[in-house]
């Protein structure tokens, strides 16, 4: 019997139930080796039929990146200047090397980022949205990718339940249909960002910068994906 | 790997309440998104508010005690846009001064408002 059960918990871990988490610096060795200053976030490219994620997401960037401690561009204004030099598809941008973004913005490192799903599950009385980004962060001077990560959330969109009863429960219904339909991106996109540049190795203005080498937050699954295949639905 | 997270905004509203962020945002994203999906004076001056907000509480609502990265660029950016060119140049300065690593991006862009301006 406890040879059985020692044998579906290796096997269980072998198939991978329980994700294995690693260290930062064992995910991003390249990062702390050729560490950014500043960094520009490109316009997403979204894969999905949600039009107004793209939007959404990329007004989120510039804070997310903020906070792990690097200098962000404003995503307005390089939105702007791409449109103004006739680049009017994100995907434009993944042929233009990655030193002309040294050129042209002084940029250190460049990031991509895909939205790759973007699904509203609405079921009355809940409804939540399940939020695929792919993120690759490339040195504008080696071209070698620093950080990338490829994660898929579920967010929940459901309206809270206030009072209780039958009134509470439609009011509950009528705030989630409300939250999933008018589609409040914002929360969404800042939480997918939240979790996923968690695993960012530290910028020189993060107060834990060169300290974080060792932090085990990083899901390996979710950091060594293949970046030249399409995430696959 | 698709996670669920049960109350994300709770916790991290709860976080917020709890210390005060490394950089201070405001209502940021909210106010930009007003303004891109309706550009109007109402939007725009909602905005340029949330932007004075940032920078007026830097010090005081966060524990870095800096504008954050690129609010001063995106102000200049948004007024050389609504042809305020004097005040965008200014803004361009600021964030040069408080980051000396966007020099060549603000290089460009007061170019680019020069240019516009002599137009």
């Amino acid at each position: 019997m406890r040879k059985l059960i020692a044998l579906a918990l290796v096997s269980c871990a072998l198939a991978g139930c329980v994700p294995k988490q690693i260290t930062k610096v064992e995910a991003f060795p390249n990062m702390y080796q050729n560490m950014p200053v500043t960094v520009l976030v490109l316009p997403p490219i979204n894969n999905t039929t949600a039009a107004d994620a793209s939007d959404c997401l990329n007004t989120t960037l510039t804070a997310a990146l903020g906070r792990v401690g690097f200098y962000s561009y404003p995503t307005t204004a390089i939105s702007g200047i791409l449109k103004s030099e006739g680049i009017s598809s994100s995907e434009m941008l993944l042929n233009v090397p990655p030193a002309k973004f040294r050129q042209f913005f002084g940029a250190d490192a460049v990031m991509y980022v895909s939205i790759d799903e973007w699904d509203t599950s609405y079921y009355v009385v809940g409804g939540h949205v399940t939020v695929g980004i792919t993120y690759v962060m490339k040195s504008t001077t080696t071209g070698e990718t620093l950080w990338k990560y490829r994660n898929v959330m579920k967010v929940n969109t459901t309206g809270s339940n206030s009072g209780g009863g039958l009134a509470g429960l439609i009011v509950q219904t009528i705030a989630t249909a409300v939250k999933t339909a008018t589609q409040d991106y914002v929360p969404v996109a800042n939480q997918v960002n939240l979790i996923s540049l968690n695993t960012v190795p530290f910028g020189k203005y993060h107060p834990n910068y060169g300290q974080d080498q060792s932090s085990m937050v990083v899901f390996e699954k979710n950091a060594k994906f293949d970046e030249n295949s399409p995430r696959k639905h | 790997m698709i996670r669920y997270l049960a109350f994300p905004l709770l916790a991290i509203s709860l976080l917020g309440c709890a210390a005060k962020p490394f950089y201070y945002y405001g209502d940021y994203t909210k106010s930009q998104l007003n303004y891109l999906h309706e550009p109007n004076e109402e939007t725009l001056k909602a905005r340029c508010e949330v932007l004075d907000d940032i920078i007026t509480h830097a010090n005081d609502k966060s524990t870095s005690g800096r504008v954050p990265p690129g609010i001063y660029a995106d102000y200049g950016y948004l007024l050389a846009l609504n042809g305020k060119n004097s005040e965008a140049l200014a803004k361009y300065n600021q964030e040069r001064e408080l980051y000396p690593e966007s020099s060549v991006f603000i290089e460009n862009m007061i170019n680019k408002t020069n240019s516009k301006a002599t137009k």
